[in-house]
């Protein structure tokens, strides 16, 4: 069998994150990575569910938020498809994402690290996202 | 039938019921003790291996016994009756011993039963499925046969005599006969049509099973079980076609006995039936021999990270042997304990499938004694 390249969700139920939010965030993560690229066609919701032996409506509801944001998009026939970047910016899609990049940073503050060390780790994340899409 | 050969067929039956079981620590997934998730590391411990010697002294021991009572039955009570009770409770006797063992060893496991939340569950974004063109074509054949029997029994409904032939015996010439009725007639072609698409449609079912994976070294655990996967679904496809050809030439054969047009059922019926058993016992402990549970002899060194997924969830297992996940839409999931496939009973499409299939077969059987 050939090689397979595998990106894969995997559920922590250790995690105070709800599933569907720990699947979105994952799914975002690979897309955002460049391992999951634009066109390549997502697993159906029941397929996840079948894997994660979860209900359909939380795979359902994690793909209805990706939507939202806009990293995939729902076809009927062609299944869930990861979205090309968007090529003009979309104001109130910005502006959830700065809200959550601000509920992160402040928790990132209250967890006890540094303006300093935060802005360390805020390029090193940046260094890396560039170094993966180069890829 | 002489004594010495119907002993021969007691330790043959206690053989294949009682002893092939004792295979099973061979196949075994790591991990996975008695219907339990211990975890990879107490799955190889000295409490780990207590249990399972004490499963099979248990199953050795229980197996023999049960040989013996039955061998000293029927010395005792040397006559056809006592045959025919040996040959109904040898049978019930070895699956009760082999579930008893399990219990005992089950419970026993529960107590190293890996503490806490499961491993992580695991879905894959992107890897091929398994091709499902091989079951449909199956399940269309054996619709089809399905139909070709019941409407060639259909044609010829009005031309066969009062009374029908309704068993054959190993030559294939008939040796009893009923009064025709539609069930005496119909049976075996209706028979052939709910096997032939139950069992194509069990093929295509295990081709979409639940996947039960490591986590993390997940690529060659999802290498070994397509390859178990595929492989199983392929030998239900073979058995599948057999059983439909059997059916659909027995059908056929029957109903010509019937009008005339033959003396016995023809002679491929046994060839096809022979080969059915080679396949079925041949084919079950060569895949098991070869892939082991789910395709464990094949993970080698990944068969040392976490199991993930059903299997790994011990929340959702009663007795270790029945699966039962409301919210989980899989159909058929990989067994916890012995080599197959289970289906979710928290699902409840199903149970629908399988007490469906159940219930007509159990159904066409009753009809065909009350009403033939």
């Amino acid at each position: 069998m050939a090689a397979l390249s595998m990106p894969l969700i995997s559920l922590d139920w250790n995690s105070n994150e709800p599933v569907y939010a720990q699947i979105a965030s994952q799914i975002r993560a690979r897309i955002a990575s460049g391992e999951l690229r634009a066109g390549m066609v997502l697993p159906s919701v029941r397929s996840v569910a079948f894997d994660l032996g979860i209900n359909l409506n939380t795979v359902a509801r994690a793909y209805r938020i990706l939507e939202e944001e806009r990293f995939v998009s729902i076809r009927d026939r062609a299944g869930v498809v990861v979205a090309p970047p968007a090529r003009s910016i979309d104001g109130s899609v910005i502006e959830g994402l700065n809200e959550e990049l601000g509920v992160v940073l402040a928790r990132m503050r209250q967890a006890g690290l540094s303006v300093a060390e935060l802005r360390r780790r805020f390029e090193g994340a940046l260094a890396a996202l560039d170094t993966r899409g180069e890829k | 039938m002489a004594t010495s050969a119907f002993v021969l067929i007691i330790l043959v039956e206690t053989l294949v019921i009682g002893g092939l079981p004792l295979l099973y620590p061979r196949i075994a997934r790591r991990g996975l003790l008695f219907g339990v998730y211990v975890g990879e590391e107490r799955w190889d411990g000295a409490e780990a291996r207590q249990i399972t010697r004490s499963w099979q002294i248990g199953m050795i021991l229980w197996s023999l016994a049960s040989a013996g009572l039955s061998i000293l039955f029927f010395l005792w009570y040397h006559n056809p009756i006592g045959m025919a009770i040996v040959m109904t409770a040898l049978p019930l006797a070895l699956t009760v011993v082999t579930m008893a063992v399990f219990l005992r060893a089950y419970y026993r496991a529960r107590t190293l039963a890996a503490p806490g939340l499961p491993p992580p569950a695991v879905a894959l974004l992107s890897v091929p499925e398994t091709p499902l063109t091989l079951p449909i074509v199956v399940m269309v054949i054996g619709i089809l046969c399905g139909i070709c029997a019941v409407s060639y029994a259909a044609m010829h409904y009005a031309n066969l005599p009062a009374r029908v032939p309704t068993h054959f015996g190993p030559g294939g010439r008939p040796d009893a006969w009923r009064p025709k009725s539609f069930w005496t007639v119909m049976l075996l072609p209706l028979l052939t049509l709910i096997m032939g698409a139950g069992l194509g449609g069990m093929a295509l079912l295990v081709s979409r099973a639940k996947r039960a994976l490591r986590f993390p070294q997940t690529q060659i655990s999802v290498e070994a079980q397509m390859r178990f996967r595929q492989a199983v679904a392929r030998f239900l496809c073979g058995i599948a076609l057999l059983v439909t050809a059997m059916l659909t030439v027995g059908s056929v054969g029957s109903i010509r006995v019937g009008l005339g047009l033959d003396e016995g059922l023809p002679p491929s019926m046994m060839v096809i039936g022979i080969g059915l058993g080679v396949l079925a016992f041949g084919g079950t402990l060569y895949l098991a021999l070869h892939y082991g549970q789910g395709g464990a002899r094949l993970e080698r060194s990944a068969g040392n990270a976490p199991l993930t997924n059903g299997l790994a969830d011990n929340r959702y297992w009663v007795l270790g042997a029945f699966y039962v996940n409301r919210d989980d839409p899989s159909i058929f999931v990989e067994r916890r304990f012995g080599f197959g496939y289970t289906i979710n009973f928290g699902n409840p499409k199903a149970v629908a499938f399988f007490l469906g299939f159940i219930i007509l077969i159990l159904a066409l059987a009753v009809a065909a004694v009350v009403k033939g």
